[in-house]
């Protein structure tokens, strides 16, 4: 298992869209990935559970991924978050 | 899968919050405004009875404490002084608050006491019974520990079945299923679930509820799309039913003679693991999984009376 914080830095935090960007890229692996703030961790394949957490921007999240991509996929989604989803 | 990941959450109150969240208790403030901001962090009350008395040993100062008929007539038949030394020892506990009932008028000794420690002091005009049977009701649902799990709730024939299982095995489209058959849906992707007692309660988050992702039709929302009918608020989950790509088992029960079960927050719930694959009406499976289960509370075990007449049928067969 890998895990890795990160902050999310986007002006809309994790807003519909970046979620479902989100989701589908981890779509793509095979590893079990989560992602989880404080309170919530959730599925990062499924757009409700990433919808839950609710996290705005200067929310610091936790990515896990277990399988046998997890670094690729720890990875990627880290990039996407810091690559602040392709917006602004 | 995936157990190490619980993560779980045990709320406290203060006692500001326990005022207004507890109403059926009809608490008002009396003295000690400045502990308001004090936690509760236990459903349980404790009566001071003896403590009062000069027996402290059995105090547990993070729960709610009770003052009765039999403690205030107690109280009333001391000195000022005698007040003082009896009560003293209690309010310099920093417990979280002390709950007057029946409506009595507390003496004046003690409102200087919590004045003096900053420590709520509370009054309701109901009697004991009822303001114990009501903090601990109350205390519970708002105390009770929770946790966020992966899946899908749905009511199935009164069963609370939780369906759990990879993204994309088709679990949102099995509840789906479920619903056109007028079984109704809790929560869909991710479930809040509560423990309170033995019991688990499962919900949808506020932000999610009544809606579902389905691949390619995106986000829907099944009240509006099947009526007030196809959802419901919460349900005791009953069953847990782990759907699994069928190539992945290596070997799937057969019999169903063993009882399996799965653990949230330290509660056993039975579960059963069920192989997808094309053919295999998930839908169809749940609604018989439920019903299993129905039978199995009424004493009817299907597989095991059938092994016990195979078994049977084998020794007359010498």
């Amino acid at each position: 298992m890998v895990e890795k914080d990160v902050m999310i830095t986007n002006k809309l935090g994790l807003h519909a869209r970046a979620a479902a960007k989100l989701v589908n890229l981890a779509g793509k692996f095979h590893s079990h990935i989560t992602i989880s703030t404080e309170q919530i961790c959730a599925d990062a394949k499924s757009i409700l559970g990433v919808l839950t957490l609710a996290a705005g921007k200067d929310t610091m999240v936790k990515i896990e991924a277990e399988g046998p991509d997890e670094k690729e996929s720890l990875e990627a989604i880290i990039d996407l978050i810091e690559n602040k989803f392709g917006e602004d | 899968m995936n157990n190490s990941q619980e993560k779980v959450t045990y709320p406290s109150i203060t006692v500001e919050q326990f005022l207004t969240s507890v109403s059926k208790a009809e608490l008002t403030l009396l003295a000690g405004e400045k502990g308001l901001h004090r936690k509760i962090d236990r459903p349980r009350v404790q009566k001071l009875g003896l403590i009062i008395a000069g027996f402290p040993e059995f105090i547990h100062k993070e729960r709610v404490h009770l003052v009765g008929n039999t403690e205030i007539a107690y109280l009333n038949r001391l000195t000022p002084k005698e007040k003082i030394k009896s009560l003293k020892p209690i309010f310099d506990l920093e417990i979280s608050c002390l709950v007057i009932t029946k409506g009595l008028p507390a003496p004046q000794e003690m409102i200087k006491l919590a004045k003096e420690t900053d420590t709520p002091l509370l009054s309701s005009p109901l009697r004991t019974t009822f303001v114990i049977q009501y903090i601990t009701e109350g205390l519970q649902d708002v105390l009770a520990p929770f946790t966020h799990k992966h899946g899908v709730l749905v009511d199935v024939f009164g069963v609370g079945v939780l369906m759990k299982g990879g993204s994309s095995i088709g679990k949102s489209e099995t509840a789906l299923d479920l619903i056109v058959r007028k079984h109704r849906l809790v929560s869909d992707d991710i479930i809040e679930i509560r423990k309170k007692g033995e019991i688990l309660i499962g919900k949808a988050p506020d932000i999610t509820m009544g809606r579902m992702e389905l691949r390619g039709l995106g986000i829907i929302n099944i009240s509006e799309l099947f009526g007030i009918v196809a959802l419901r608020d919460e349900k005791i989950i009953d069953l847990i039913v782990n759907l699994q790509p069928a190539e992945q088992f290596s070997e799937v029960d057969r019999l169903g003679i063993d009882e399996k079960y799965e653990e949230i927050m330290g509660v056993k719930i039975p579960s059963i693991n069920l192989p997808v694959a094309s053919g295999r009406n998930i839908a169809n499976l749940l609604e018989i999984a439920a019903s299993n289960l129905l039978l199995k509370r009424k004493g009817k075990y299907s597989a095991q009376e059938f092994v016990i007449k195979q078994r049977d049928r084998l020794k007359h067969r010498k």
